[in-house]
């Protein structure tokens, strides 16, 4: 199968990097196995708090999981089976299919995010990697409506009057472009009898 | 803010008590390394002109073993000058053909380690080298000259 | 110290991980197959790299070298730009034909040291690899009786000329086991003619299977699927002929590894784009071509 492109803003330097091992030894089928294990939590509880590598590893995987499972569907044999193996718990494969493919289908990619936690230790970086769409309150404080705020009102207000008072000056303005003719004469008038005022 | 009720990563392995052990190639692997094909103390060989002593050692099937390389690294290159032991005798001769690939285009590698015998004066102790040789070993200086006259065929 | 068995076959002048990266690539796969090996003679009848694309399919198998490292770390795409530019600007001076590892090729450098300042080496082409300007190939023939083998790189200014004397390919990406085959098997005469090639004719395909020769080898020819040789597992040393079926074996999971597929290959949508330099290069020659007449 080909794949579409990950339109994630991983670095390409977090591309692979969980080594798992049995015992001692890493193995390759550990590797695979803690990848598994992370994905099913991350279906399942839709938002899970780990080690930032291991956070930019699963998003790719569930990019992709996800990505297939849309594009092929549960009828299509190598999704289901793929979907079966990353699923340890198999209700989760329903879910995948009958409650992500749905809701995913509505965003574009991606379909996951990364937020970085405060540590205490610099040199620890965790990260909390969620699926979009999921039940929980938002990682980041929803933006509030501050136009009700007094000094927004007053500001606002101002912009406003400035606004008025600007558009009252240049129609001032062409109406005395407007009539050009009468304007001489009258000054000129106007300066004799001035004139004449003064002579007296 | 950040809410602690979802799992960290720890806790799910421990939810999962019996996993069933995926099956997994045998810890210990095998080598298939092939060496570093360096030429430096110890390497045997092959001698590439129609010296007699060279003949000799080719025929009898004990290739001509380096001890010593008159370079700073001791480890030889295309022509670098190396002294061997050649059935029972201390012969000097000059790397001509190497097994390592060389990353320089142009530069040829060979299926053999080859090399040309000399005398204490630098000059070969054969009359003919019958296998090519590379072209830049031309561009060397010194006693490596000598042993180009010789030469019949360049790569 | 004990090397990285990658490295020491690199050094060897195997690159053994683009045989196994690419498995699925020219001999399997029904796109090669309906490329290669069809008399294809109208331009347009082969097929898109992408349904709904302009770029044929054929261009993976023609001009790989347009396509960039898979390894990300080393990605830049203003710099792969850079570099397709450079390339085409090299070919308007240089043509570089159509070939495939087993094809049988002359290239002709200019060297300070030759009588004529310039060299011919004759050879099959037991190699192609390196992406953008480090594209390369490896010569292999059997001179004297010495097996010599030269690697050229394709946008070197100082290669002369590129000719294919006989197109053809082979059961396998890389032919580095000639080295333990028979001389016969790699030797090229030196005055040997071109053979031309009709123009949508397929590339034909060279079947034949190798014997090995008895053991030593310079390399364990027997762990990678190498369709063009044979052996006898029981002539294998003590101990090998155990290991060989684990090790012809993947990994009963790594079908379900998605991001390692990812990983290895280029995306369509990229290797679209970076085909697109080369094919309105192509479309402009063709045009000025049909002008002038």
């Amino acid at each position: 199968m080909s794949y579409d492109k990950i339109r994630t803003l991983v670095p390409p330097k977090a591309w692979k990097h969980i080594k798992a091992t049995w015992g001692t030894v890493p193995t390759y089928a550990m590797r695979l196995e803690k990848i598994r294990q992370m994905m099913t939590g991350l279906f399942r509880y839709e938002r899970i708090e780990c080690h930032d590598k291991y956070g930019l590893e699963i998003q790719q995987y569930t990019e992709l999981l996800l990505q297939e499972a849309i594009k092929y569907g549960p009828r299509h044999k190598p999704t289901m089976e793929t979907v079966d193996f990353y699923m340890i718990e198999k209700d989760l494969v329903h879910k995948t299919f009958k409650l992500f493919v749905p809701r995913f289908a509505r965003f574009e990619p991606p379909y996951t995010k990364i937020h970085f936690i405060p540590t205490q230790n610099r040199e620890i970086k965790r990260v909390l990697l969620e699926l979009k769409g999921n039940p929980f309150p938002p990682v980041e404080p929803r933006p509030l409506d501050r136009k009700g705020s007094l000094v927004n009102i007053l500001l606002a207000e101002a912009k406003r009057d400035y606004v008025r008072q600007k558009v009252k000056a240049e129609s001032a303005k062409e109406e005395s472009r407007d009539a050009p003719v009468e304007e001489p004469v009258e000054a000129t008038q106007a300066k004799e009898t001035t004139e004449a005022i003064k002579e007296e | 803010m950040i809410s602690r009720v979802q799992p960290t990563f720890s806790s799910l392995l421990r939810s999962y008590p019996s996993v069933p052990f995926p099956p997994a190639l045998p810890a210990r692997t095998f080598s298939t390394t092939e060496g570093r094909l360096l030429i430096r103390h110890q390497t045997r060989m092959r001698v590439v002109d129609n010296s007699a002593i060279g003949q000799q050692c080719m025929a009898a099937g004990k290739w001509a073993k380096v001890f010593h390389v008159y370079n700073k690294r001791r480890v030889g290159t295309l022509g670098d000058k190396v002294m061997v032991a050649i059935m029972g005798q201390k012969k000097r001769g000059y790397i001509v053909g190497v097994v390592r690939r060389q990353m320089v285009p142009g530069v040829p590698t060979v299926d053999t380690n080859n090399l040309v015998l000399i005398d204490e004066s630098g000059a070969p102790l054969g009359t003919r080298i019958n296998v090519p040789i590379p072209m830049m070993l031309r561009s060397k200086k010194g006693d490596i000259a000598k042993i180009l006259s010789i030469a019949t065929r360049f790569v | 110290m004990a090397l990285s068995r990658k490295f020491a076959l690199r050094m060897a002048g195997v690159d053994i991980t683009r045989i196994t990266a690419r498995k699925e690539s020219i001999l399997a796969s029904k796109a090669a197959k309906t490329v290669l090996q069809k008399d294809i003679k109208d331009i347009e009848k082969i097929p898109p790299l992408r349904p709904g694309s302009e770029i044929p399919a054929s261009y993976k198998y023609i001009y790989p070298e347009f396509l960039a490292s898979t390894d990300m770390v080393r990605r830049n795409t203003l710099c792969e730009k850079l570099v397709r530019l450079d390339m085409l600007k090299r070919r308007t001076v240089l043509s570089i034909p159509e070939f495939y590892p087993g094809s049988i090729m002359a290239v002709t450098i200019s060297d300070p040291n030759a009588p004529n300042k310039l060299s011919r080496f004759v050879g099959i082409c037991i190699c192609r690899g390196g992406n953008g300007l480090n594209a390369f190939i490896i010569l292999r023939n059997v001179v004297d009786g010495l097996g010599v083998e030269i690697m050229y790189n394709l946008y070197n200014p100082t290669v002369r000329e590129i000719q294919v004397l006989r197109l053809e390919r082979r059961l396998d990406d890389q032919l580095f086991y000639l080295r333990d085959c028979a001389p016969e098997h790699s030797t090229v005469p030196f005055d040997l003619d071109v053979t031309p090639h009709p123009t949508g004719v397929a590339v034909p395909l060279n079947e034949t299977v190798l014997k090995l020769n008895p053991h030593p080898w310079k390399t364990r020819w027997e762990l990678y699927h190498f369709r063009g040789i044979t052996f006898d597992p029981k002539e294998l040393p003590l101990g090998r002929a155990k290991q060989l079926e684990k090790a012809l074996q993947p990994h009963e999971w790594v079908k379900f590894d998605i991001m390692k597929k990812y990983r290895n290959q280029i995306v369509l949508e990229d290797q679209e784009e970076m085909f697109k330099d080369i094919y309105q290069f192509n479309n402009a020659r063709l045009e000025k071509r049909r002008s002038r007449r």
